[in-house]
């Protein structure tokens, strides 16, 4: 007897598996909300449309000290298109899983491309194959924490407690590092070697190139390497 | 053209444009019948994403744009690696990682 699984169960799955991303955002997010309203002095309903619209704290961030310091616009558009360009990246890696998917849903759901969902959702593709209505889920989840978590620290405002803060900072790179743990015990010495040249050189770029560059330049240098590494020794 | 206006426009632009980022690779190379080596690129690119972005939101301090590594930090990461290990369940492995981290933070703050 086989058994099919329909779109919709797959969606409540990835908003399962989003949920503890979902908490995780709305406590980040609630800060940047907080700060982009309490010190930078943009308006809320400003910071929660930004929220909505882009979907990227970092790139949130950066665009709005270029404003607040009385940059233009251009620069601030190129500043928070500059950091957002790790999201090409994760998009592009997305795509071999998505062969002879519809366009729609796929331009639909790409909008919630960001580091936590990208990373669950092809923590199961790379053993189930893609699943858009998977994406959708789990995006969901985190967009939905991101999304209410600015609106209620811009709205809001109050700056949470440290004893609330410190652990809820931790707990992103927390939930990402389970996930690289399952792809290194999937892939072994190859995967090992790829995650600690990744770290080396995204650290290493960040002290010469800033923060910013690094997270493009790191990853891709390791990637070039290992897959040097694996294809063009045979 | 005011201040509101430079912020609308500004949000504008950029939301069109990170939105691009995100959806024309994942629609354009779908299409594509790519070489085992782009694949394997693609593949490794991921992973090395997710580590990259871990390593720098773990041991790099934006403000300062300086290495920062703290025994709060490698003590949480060290125990979510080993409970991971251990019981693989993600919500235990992040609670735990995230107890050990707040409990060397208060001590050390």
């Amino acid at each position: 007897m086989t058994t099919t699984t329909s779109p919709l169960q797959i969606f409540a799955q990835g908003l399962r598996d989003g949920l503890p991303l979902g908490i995780t955002y709305f406590v980040l997010a609630w800060s940047v909300g907080h700060y982009a309203v309490a010190v930078l002095g943009f308006l809320p309903a400003y910071v929660s449309a930004q929220s909505l619209l882009m979907f990227s704290a970092q790139g949130q961030i950066a665009s709005l000290k270029v404003l607040g310091a009385g940059g233009g616009v251009a620069l601030a558009v190129l500043v928070a298109l500059f950091v957002n360009m790790r999201f090409m990246l994760m998009s592009a890696a997305l795509a071999p899983y998505f062969r002879g998917n519809s366009l729609g849903p796929l331009f639909l759901t790409a909008h919630v491309i960001g580091n936590g969902p990208f990373a669950i959702a092809m923590r199961r593709f790379v053993t189930s194959g893609g699943q858009v209505s998977y994406l959708a889920g789990v995006g969901l989840a985190g967009y939905a924490g991101y999304g209410i978590g600015t609106l209620t620290g811009a709205y809001l405002g109050g700056v949470l407690p440290r004893y609330l803060t410190g652990p809820a900072s931790f707990a992103l790179p927390a939930f990402l590092v389970t996930l690289i743990v399952a792809g290194l015990s999937a892939g072994k010495a190859r995967m090992l070697a790829l995650a600690a040249l990744s770290g080396v050189f995204t650290l290493a770029g960040a002290a010469t190139l800033g923060s910013n560059a690094a997270l493009i330049v790191g990853p891709i240098a390791a990637a070039t390497i290992c897959t040097w590494w694996t294809h063009g020794r045979r | 053209m005011g201040a509101d206006d430079t912020a609308l426009i500004a949000l504008g632009l950029a939301a069109v444009g990170t939105y691009a980022f995100r959806a024309f690779p994942v629609t354009m190379i779908s299409r594509l019948t790519l070489p085992d080596y782009v694949r394997t690129w693609l593949v490794f690119v991921a992973e090395s994403v997710i580590t990259g972005f871990v390593a720098l939101f773990l041991f790099w301090d934006v403000q300062a744009e300086a290495l920062r590594i703290t025994p709060a930090t490698l003590f949480g990461t060290t125990v979510v690696v080993a409970v991971h290990l251990w019981r693989d369940n993600l919500l235990v492995s992040v609670f735990a990682g995230v107890a050990a981290y707040w409990l060397l933070d208060t001590q050390l703050a």
